[in-house]
């Protein structure tokens, strides 16, 4: 099962390091004349201050990520690998197999693209699934890249000021881009079948950073960089999946729903004249000859007595509507 | 008898395809429809800070799922036109065979 950095975590994290920059500072903060700008409340507004800077690493909840990852996976579940559904479509073909001719197969290959656009929408809502494990993927690292970079930090802190002798302020910080390549190439049926577990196995190349420095301000200084690197790296990986992922994958979806939106042909249409006995006719039903012009005969009475019910129901609208007396 | 029991058979056969809303056709077209509505919902990612890139991230799935439910509505209600078409078919031939 996947884990990930809490916000309690990383609010405790901050704070720690902003407790050990004040320490480095301590000179500062009970001599405010030595500071060059002057800090008459640098404890409290450091402590904020990284707060805030972790709370840009908590853009995501993972857990609701993970949440929505299940959800759509059930819906995708029930459309593309749902075998009751897939129970009425072969029935559906069995019910019309002995009926032939051009509107027959009209219909029936309407039902083999509504099968294969079951199968499209599964592989459409899969890609938005593919989407979410990249921000799941991105919010997890995200959070233990702040938290890498802060305990790199304090140790940098506490090797300037003289509690450390020895160097351990390195940040091992993932690649945010890895998480691109990692999520456009994961399998699709991995990706239906695999569950939230398979964030957990995602190990993403890093970047080494060294906090360190002379003096207080140069530790601060490299924080400082290592942070804006990552909310930069963060934030183009955001802007990818939105822009260059999703909203292509939008365009294609739509692509793949054209067939189905055409209408159905004419002679398929009871009320149209188009519509033939010998373009919908039963193989077991005999000689097509005599049937045909009874079924000419009947539909044009249909369409007769569909006009006289419309005209019905007209009239009853109409007094129903404005009455008698020419309300409008 | 030009038709025989072949036609009424194979008729009867069409309506349970296309009867609504037992037939097999209609019952496929609600197992398709029902997720619709869950497609539509978005309980949002939580989270907080740099909204802006995030913000545009959820909100572009958002409106990707929206356009997913619906591209599949119109597929329910292109597949609701042809099986009423076909009960058509099947009442007018439950006509025609009653005359023969």
């Amino acid at each position: 099962m996947a884990s990930w950095v809490t916000d309690d975590e990383l609010y405790g994290a901050a704070e720690r390091c902003a407790t050990k920059m004040i320490e480095m500072y301590h000179d500062w903060v009970g001599n405010p004349d030595k500071h060059p700008k002057g800090p008459t409340n640098l404890p409290k507004t450091l402590i904020d201050s990284l707060r805030l800077d972790a709370e840009d690493f908590m853009f995501f909840d993972p857990q609701k990520l993970v949440e929505e990852y299940d959800r759509v996976r059930n819906i995708a579940t029930a459309i593309g690998d749902n075998p009751d559904l897939a129970g009425d479509f072969a029935e559906t073909d069995a019910h019309l197999v002995n009926w032939t001719g051009d509107a027959a197969t009209e219909f029936k290959r309407r039902l083999g693209m509504i099968k294969e656009y079951a199968e499209l929408q599964q592989t459409n809502i899969g890609e938005g699934m593919r989407a979410l494990l990249m921000l799941a993927q991105l919010a997890m690292h995200a959070r233990s890249d702040y938290l890498e970079l802060v305990e790199a930090t304090i140790a940098a802190a506490e090797h300037e000021i003289g509690e450390q002798s020895k160097r351990a302020a390195i940040a091992a910080l993932s690649v945010a881009s890895e998480i691109v390549d990692w999520g456009l190439n994961l399998d699709p049926k991995k990706i239906m079948t695999d569950s939230v577990g398979m964030l957990a196995k995602v190990g993403t190349a890093i970047a080494q950073y060294e906090i360190e420095g002379d003096d207080a301000d140069v530790v601060v200084d490299h924080y400082l960089q290592a942070k804006n690197h990552l909310l930069d790296s963060n934030r183009n990986v955001l802007e990818w999946v939105a822009k260059q992922f999703l909203e292509q994958r939008v365009d294609e979806a739509v692509e793949r729903g054209q067939p189905l939106r055409k209408p159905l042909p004419v002679y398929c249409q009871v009320d149209s004249p188009d519509f033939r006995y010998e373009n919908f006719q039963s193989t077991r039903g005999g000689d097509p000859g005599p049937i045909a012009p009874t079924v000419e005969e009947e539909r044009q009475k249909c369409i007769e007595e569909k006009k006289e019910q419309e005209q019905r129901d007209s009239e009853i609208d109409r007094r129903l509507n404005h009455g008698d007396k020419g309300v409008v | 008898m030009p038709t025989g029991e072949g036609f009424t058979a194979d008729v009867n056969e069409m309506e349970k395809a296309a009867s609504w809303p037992d037939g097999s056709l209609p019952r496929a077209i609600n197992k398709l429809r029902d997720p619709v509505s869950t497609l539509w919902l978005h309980e949002g990612f939580g989270g907080r800070g740099q909204r802006d890139a995030a913000y545009r991230a959820e909100s572009t799935y958002q409106g990707y799922c929206e356009v997913l439910a619906e591209l599949q509505n119109e597929a329910c209600n292109a597949m609701d036109a042809t099986a009423e078409a076909l009960r058509e078919v099947v009442e007018l031939y439950r006509r025609v065979d009653g005359r023969i």
